[in-house]
């Protein structure tokens, strides 16, 4: 590391030439997406003054500690440092590109496929069902409601998508709304009480309490994308949007034979426009299942920073598993004593005779503190009690 | 805003700071340097055990003024943090008054609610601190709320704290403030915006050994460097819990007081616990062999 001054002369001659090249350097980094406004630009001079200039050393390590705000900034701050500062051959035209990954011929294309799977399984089931759809007349909604979700014919996914986004929003005003007596959370407020009671000269007549806040859970979600769960997928992925809104922080991930976080994803407000998005990327849509290894993923990537004691853990899944059942198993029980709750839904409830059976299945249910059904909106609905 | 006492550049808050026993790498200074010259609060991130409270502390140290130190936890709120009426006195107060005959309730209400009732908390004694600036830590603001987080913001940009039966207060000396976080969740960006950031990860090799020799004057050389390379390797192994250099430092002094003179088999197992914290974590290293680390660390 050479620190001269032929550094500082190279560049600028003056104070005000380092000014201006400051300034620059603030929106070289504001066009690399970097948060940098006028505070930090402003904050970047008084640094200047108060330092030694002379030493490049200074120059970058100031520069960092002031305009990144992230580990990953931090990491990007040093080549664009260089670049900046000591321009050399300039840099190929490539990297603006890559900021824009996305092909739209290839978004086109691979969004086609994933509604496609799930438009041609429909069109089977529709066949089998036609007779269901006929008996079907008096209310619509009721019935759709009701209905298992692989069996609703084609012609009616347009309106069952409508419903769900309205019971979807039904539930979650009922969410927030919602409000428990309780006997033990009032505590007398001295603060209040001392106060209000001054007119009477201090005699506590009037009792002032203090309620704990209730505070919104956190939920992460694992939703089983796998050929057997593929008439579900689409709903549940409408209803994990529509959950999102009343729960402190929500977290998702879809999981087959391996593990996509979605939650920026559920993000955004219009669900089509996200699902979209998710259409886009996913490639392991509809191949086989190894849940265990997938929340291993979990554990090791994402859990220290999404899970706390308040946290709801949700797994949409059939629970047909091709990973081996102990390993699911030891997975699950990572959960235990780090979140409130984990609830397994299963869309193979609902159907008469079905029995967890499976090894998976098996080896996954003494983890798991509630186990329900979920192959009808009114099951989704049902699982308000749960939250 | 200069203050002759302050380090006059960052090469000098390197040495200042090794001078009082804490190793500080050039960027980590100027981080500090910053801190103390604009006023700024220093966001520190990173692993736990990698000196993040530590700094405040020397800090402190270096400025010769108070350490106040705000630990946050999950449902913190304003009343642990920056002030509470002391109610008991207040009833007492009251009940003294009524007995001495007196009862002038505006007079009283003005009496209860004054100095001599008022609990400081760290964020109020901070900013009430009348000598110099304090360095105040807010340690692990991860853990706390995002309301508490944005309560933070305001007091981060004005330095100042409104109580309503009292006033507002203006901050006498702006305290130098340091915030650190085990990412256990994102920080609001807004927060980020006002502080200064630095990452301080893992030191290398040469770095940990030099921390061992500034803190654990009596512990061999040949020691240190055996116990902090062993450190590094198990570093590289996907454990739960990647032992810090608050780890190290407890280990080669655990070795220093069995009186080992190098790290063996046999020592490395009766004193794991020193590094390694979990028994999953124990396990894995076991199966990994401990011979094949040592050979790796020692030899």
């Amino acid at each position: 590391m050479k620190s001269t001054n032929v550094f500082v002369t190279e560049h600028m001659n003056t104070q005000t030439d380092l000014t201006a090249a400051v300034i620059g350097f603030c929106r070289f980094l504001r066009r690399q997406n970097f948060r940098v406004g006028v505070a930090e630009t402003l904050a970047a001079l008084e640094a200047c003054r108060v330092g030694p200039l002379d030493q490049r050393a200074y120059l970058r390590a100031a520069l960092r500690a002031l305009l990144c705000s992230s580990r990953q900034e931090n990491e990007q701050f040093d080549p664009l440092f260089d670049q900046y500062w000591h321009p050399g051959p300039p840099p190929p035209r490539k990297a603006a590109n890559d900021r824009q990954p996305v092909n739209p011929l290839g978004v086109v294309t691979r969004q086609k496929r994933s509604l496609l799977t799930f438009a041609s399984s429909a069109q089977e089931t529709s066949d089998q069902t036609r007779e269901d759809e006929e008996v079907a007349g008096a209310s619509l909604q009721e019935t759709l409601r009701h209905t298992d979700f692989s069996t609703i014919p084609m012609s009616k996914l347009e309106e069952l998508e409508q419903l769900t986004r309205r019971l979807a929003e039904q539930l979650s005003a009922r969410l927030s709304r919602r409000q428990r007596p309780s006997p033990h959370s009032s505590r007398i407020s001295l603060r209040g009480t001392i106060r209000r009671n001054l007119q009477h000269g201090g005699e506590p007549l009037h009792l002032c309490f203090r309620q704990r806040r209730e505070r919104k859970p956190g939920l992460v979600a694992f939703l089983d994308i796998s050929g057997s769960m593929d008439q579900y997928s689409l709903f549940f992925l409408r209803f994990l949007h529509a959950l999102q809104q009343h729960f402190r922080r929500m977290d998702g991930f879809l999981f087959s034979t391996r593990l996509t976080p979605i939650s920026e994803k559920l993000k955004t407000r219009a669900f089509p426009d996200s699902l979209r998005r998710l259409a886009e990327r996913e490639e392991a849509w509809s191949s086989g299942t190894r849940i265990g290894s997938c929340l291993k993923d979990f554990h090791t990537e994402y859990s220290r920073s999404m899970l706390s004691r308040n946290t709801i853990v949700l797994i949409l899944s059939d629970g047909y598993d091709t990973g081996a059942p102990d390993l699911l198993a030891r997975q699950l029980q990572r959960f235990r004593g780090k979140v409130r709750k984990v609830i397994w839904l299963n869309p193979l409830l609902g159907t008469q005779g079905y029995e967890p059976a499976t090894a998976g299945m098996q080896a996954a249910l003494p983890w798991v503190d509630a186990f329900l059904a979920a192959h009808n909106l009114q099951s989704l609905l049902d699982l308000e009690s749960h939250f | 805003m200069t203050n002759l006492l302050l380090p006059v550049d960052p090469q000098a808050v390197v040495t200042e700071l090794q001078a009082i026993g804490y190793v500080a790498d050039e960027a980590l200074a100027t981080s500090a340097f910053l801190l103390l010259h604009l006023g700024r609060p220093l966001l520190l991130e990173g692993p736990s055990g990698v000196g993040k409270t530590e700094l405040a502390q020397a800090l402190a140290t270096l400025c010769q003024t108070e350490l106040i130190r705000l630990q946050c936890y999950e449902g913190l709120d304003v009343h642990s943090a920056v002030y509470e009426w002391n109610y008991q006195k207040q009833l007492l107060a009251i009940r003294l008054e009524e007995a001495s005959g007196a009862n002038h309730l505006d007079s009283k209400q003005g009496q209860i609610f004054s100095e001599e009732f008022l609990l400081e908390r760290p964020l109020l004694s901070a900013l009430r601190h009348s000598a110099k600036s304090p360095v105040l830590l807010i340690d692990e603001v991860d853990r706390a709320d995002e309301e508490f987080e944005a309560f933070l913001l305001e007091l981060l940009s004005v330095f100042q704290i409104t109580i309503p039966e009292l006033g507002t207060v203006q901050a006498t000396h702006r305290p130098h403030v340091v915030l650190t976080s085990n990412r256990t969740r994102e920080l609001s960006d807004a927060l980020k915006r006002r502080c200064l950031y630095h990452w301080i990860g893992y030191p290398d090799a040469e770095q940990e050994q030099e921390i061992v020799r500034q803190r654990l004057p009596q512990v061999e050389e040949e020691l240190a460097r055996q116990t902090v390379q062993c450190v590094q390797s198990l570093r590289e192994l996907p454990l739960s819990k990647s032992p810090g250099v608050a780890e190290t430092l407890d280990w080669a002094q655990a070795l220093l007081l069995l009186n080992r003179p190098h790290l063996d088999e046999l020592t490395f197992e009766r004193t794991m616990g020193c590094v390694l914290k979990s028994t999953e974590d124990q396990e894995l290293v076991r199966k990994r062999g401990l011979d094949n680390l040592l050979t790796a660390a020692v030899g």
